[in-house]
């Protein structure tokens, strides 16, 4: 198996750019990759600086590609690739833009093209692609898969922090406040990105358009694994320190030199924001399990209460019975005729008169639902089972879904006045419980309801007529 | 190159009582998905059976109305027959377009269904001539539908170099990052956007309200916002949570301010860039929505057909702005810078 490098992810200005690409000269890298990928704004790369660093690789023994931008918009842009194609002869496309330049030059795609099954890395070998870098999203199940059908070589990317998404718009100019336009390359004074936290955990790396891995992304481990599924080369991404350290550690491992075990503690050591390898697993990205190790604590903290099926375990009502809600026997009595309930309740019992939407209704294997209403304090229930849809004032009973609003707007989005996304986003709704559910009711009944009601409108109307 | 027919109108559609309500507020086509994870709206209680989209079709055909199936997850290998399969049932049904990002699907619809015209999904990021190019030449493609990444300018110089349908998303959700390039739900839950085809899956969500109407959103238990009682919120997807940033010792919309798109204001702009249509977001939301923002959109179509004016700022035309996601609408991209 080879070692590539990949291109430089983040504005380090031309000084580090020189020094990092003298280091690796001398690094026992077979592969390295040079150029801009990331932002059209910044300047460090001129096709005279890249040319250089080109001849210079090649003279020490190394293949030599030239990267693109993920994104381009401009004319400019893309003949600024164009040249410097030209210039190093072998490419590494990162943009839909220059996948036509494969039949002209020997080309990588990136991950970024988004190649998810061997299908399509087909379809890119007859067209004169020769290597396929895998999105490090793709599991090892879908990479060994990949590797072991598809006509091209593979390439996964196995240590640094990882690209998780690119944007038109600078992060880092709209988190200090500016836009990012006239920036001034803001991005350079942050040559690692700036961390975010979610919940105290750090999670993201912003640098300028993209996000990365908060952590550094490692599979020393199971580079043993990579090796037999047939991946030919792993790709180390550069970082603002060690670079030509940690592509020695994977030689070393790869070459039966060293024991990963011993590997992944040293990198785990100059890892400042720890490792991660989630995704290689089938697992959220930020997560790291070692296999020579017991799962880490990082392991997913609510999910104890999703239930195999994807369902939230019910949770219990605990709200029961007050002064503010009407007791079973007082209800009725106290029904007014604009009454939500009794709206509610009239609804389906017609509902309930069709054959057509019991049959559909049946699809919703005992769905209970509370409707709270914020204004008058009351709450009631429509359950949904295999006999139809009932109302009740209110219930001690587990739910699966609450819905608080005012009773105005739990009867427009019920009876479709209302959109119900609409109604959430401008607070006057909430919901808690399974949100699962929750979106089935939204999307499924409350249409077959509305439809139902609709057509028994137009009935009504015609009748009228008659 | 010239484009003298009138710009029309996609709409979405998450089910069959939205697309009757997109077909009689006017639209000029509607885009539907099927419920398997063959589309990027694969949510909960969503989408069309077979049997569905093919009264679907016939519905819309009857009132004139094309009908376009999105297939436009990128399958990983065993996801790849299920959508081959999404593919001959929009055939099958006699849906007039398939939307696709994936190569394999691509190369798929071209070889095997040669009637279904291939509009290329916004998420192949196709943003300029080259990649259009490629596109229209390996696969045939009839339609781009642009990323949401470049501004009217770029649109209009990109329409100098291709004969190919130009689409626009002009309403509705604005994804924070280059369509197709967003693993940030991924990241969180392990599971692919990509390919299951549902941002922030529902089974991961949890709103967690606390004292006085607070609410917190969790994603596969992590913390990604919290909301104020009074608050508008958003939908649960990481793009638009609020995260802590130790440089500027603050919580920030790091990724993006809870907006929505609403490009209304430059539907003239629009025309004059050569769009062949606009596309409404929105397949998940409710018939109401697509009746409220198809007929507000048509009304404006309609005028500037006629050449008469009209104003986005109007009342029942301010409507629209009720329906959308956050606190404001945007024009994204669109509006350069």
């Amino acid at each position: 198996m080879k070692i590539s490098v990949g291109p430089a992810p983040s504005h380090w200005g031309r000084n580090k750019i020189e020094s990092f690409y003298r280091e690796l000269a001398q690094s026992p890298a077979d592969y390295v990759y040079l150029g801009e990928t990331i932002c059209g704004c910044r300047s460090c790369f001129s096709p005279d600086f890249l040319g250089r660093i080109c001849d210079e690789f090649t003279r020490a023994g190394k293949e030599v590609y030239a990267s693109s931008l993920t994104l381009v918009t401009d004319e400019k842009q893309y003949r600024a690739f164009r040249d410097l194609a030209q210039r190093v002869q072998r490419i590494e496309i990162n943009s839909p833009a220059f996948l036509g330049f494969a039949r002209r030059y020997p080309a990588v795609t990136g991950i970024f093209l988004n190649v998810y099954n061997s299908a399509a890395a087909d379809i890119l070998a007859e067209r004169k692609v020769k290597r396929i870098v895998l999105h490090p999203e793709l599991g090892f199940q879908s990479v060994a898969i990949i590797a072991k059908r598809c006509t091209v070589d593979t390439e996964v990317v196995v240590h640094g922090h990882i690209p998780i998404a690119i944007s038109a718009a600078c992060q880092t100019a709209r988190s200090l406040g500016r836009n990012g336009d006239g920036c001034g390359e803001l991005c350079r004074r942050y040559p690692e990105g700036m961390v975010l936290e979610a919940g105290d955990r750090p999670l993201f790396r912003i640098e300028g358009p993209q996000t990365l891995s908060a952590a550094t992304y490692c599979l020393v481990e199971y580079l043993p694994q990579l090796a037999k599924a047939g991946v030919n080369i792993v790709r180390v991404l550069p970082q603002w320190n060690h670079t030509g350290r940690i592509v020695r550690i994977y030689r070393d491992v790869l070459e039966y030199r060293r024991d990963c075990r011993d590997a992944a503690e040293e990198l785990k050591a100059i890892s400042p924001t720890g490792l991660c390898n989630g995704w290689f697993l089938g697992k959220a990205g930020w997560i790291y399990e070692s296999p020579n190790m017991p799962p880490a604590s990082t392991e997913i903290r609510s999910r104890s209460c999703v239930l195999p099926d994807g369902r939230l375990q019910k949770e219990s009502n605990r709200r029961h019975y007050d002064a503010n809600n009407f007791a079973r026997e007082d209800w009725r009595r106290n029904l007014s005729s604009n009454d939500i309930i009794l709206e509610v309740n009239q609804l389906v019992e017609m509902m309930n008169r069709n054959p057509q939407f019991i049959k559909q209704v049946t699809e919703f294997k005992g769905i209970t639902l509370v409707l709270s209403a914020t204004d008058t304090g009351r709450e009631f229930t429509i359950e949904l089972s295999k006999k139809g849809v009932r109302v009740c004032p209110y219930t001690d009973e587990p739910f699966d879904v609450k819905i608080r609003a005012t009773e105005q707007v739990l009867w427009a989005v019920i009876s479709g006045q209302m959109d119900a996304d609409a109604a959430f986003f401008a607070g006057k709704a909430s919901v808690s419980g399974s949100v699962v559910t929750a979106y089935r009711l939204k999307n499924r009944f409350l249409s077959l309801l509305q439809r139902h009601l609709a057509h028994r409108l137009e009935i009504e109307d015609k009748s009228v007529v008659k | 190159m010239t484009h003298k027919s009138k710009i029309q109108l996609n709409v979405p559609a998450g089910n069959l009582p939205s697309l009757m309500a997109a077909v009689d507020a006017g639209a000029d086509s509607v885009y539907i998905g099927f419920r398997s994870p063959t589309n990027l709206r694969n949510l909960p209680g969503l989408n069309f059976s077979v049997e569905e989209a093919s009264k679907a079709v016939q519905y819309a055909h009857r009132h004139g109305i094309r009908v376009y199936v999105t297939v436009n997850t990128y399958p990983m290998d065993h996801q790849l027959e299920e959508c081959f399969r999404a593919v001959d049932d929009a055939d099958d049904i006699g849906a007039d377009a398939v939307i696709v990002a994936d190569l394999a699907v691509l190369e798929y619809a071209r070889s095997r269904h040669p009637r279904l015209d291939i509009h290329l999904s916004c998420v192949a990021g196709a943003a300029d001539p080259g990649a259009v190019r490629f596109y229209r030449e390996e696969f045939g493609v009839s339609c781009i539908i642009i990323p949401r990444v470049l501004s009217l300018e770029q649109i209009a110089a990109l329409r100098q170099q291709t004969d190919v349908l130009l689409e626009v998303m002009v309403f509705g959700v604005l994804c924070a990052n280059y369509d197709g390039r967003c693993c940030l739900s991924s990241f969180i839950t392990g599971t692919s956007a990509h390919s299951i085809g549902a941002c922030a899956p529902a089974e991961f969500v949890r709103f967690e309200e606390t004292k006085g109407g607070h609410m917190t959103l969790e994603l596969n238990g992590i913390t990604i916002n919290k909301f104020v009682a009074t608050q508008e919120r958003t939908y649960p997807t990481p793009c638009k949570g609020k995260y802590y940033n130790p440089v500027v010792g603050r919580r920030l919309h790091t990724f993006q301010e809870p907006c929505c798109l609403n490009a209304l204001p430059l539907l003239p702009e629009l025309v004059a860039a050569g769009v062949d249509i606009v596309k409404i977001e929105g397949r998940q939301r409710s018939a109401v929505y697509v009746r409220l923002v198809t007929s507000i959109w048509r009304e404006a179509i309609d005028a500037l057909n006629r050449s008469e004016s009209f104003d986005h700022r109007k009342s029942e035309n301010v409507a629209l702005e009720s329906v959308l996601e956050g606190i404001a609408s945007s024009l994204g991209t669109l509006s350069g810078g």
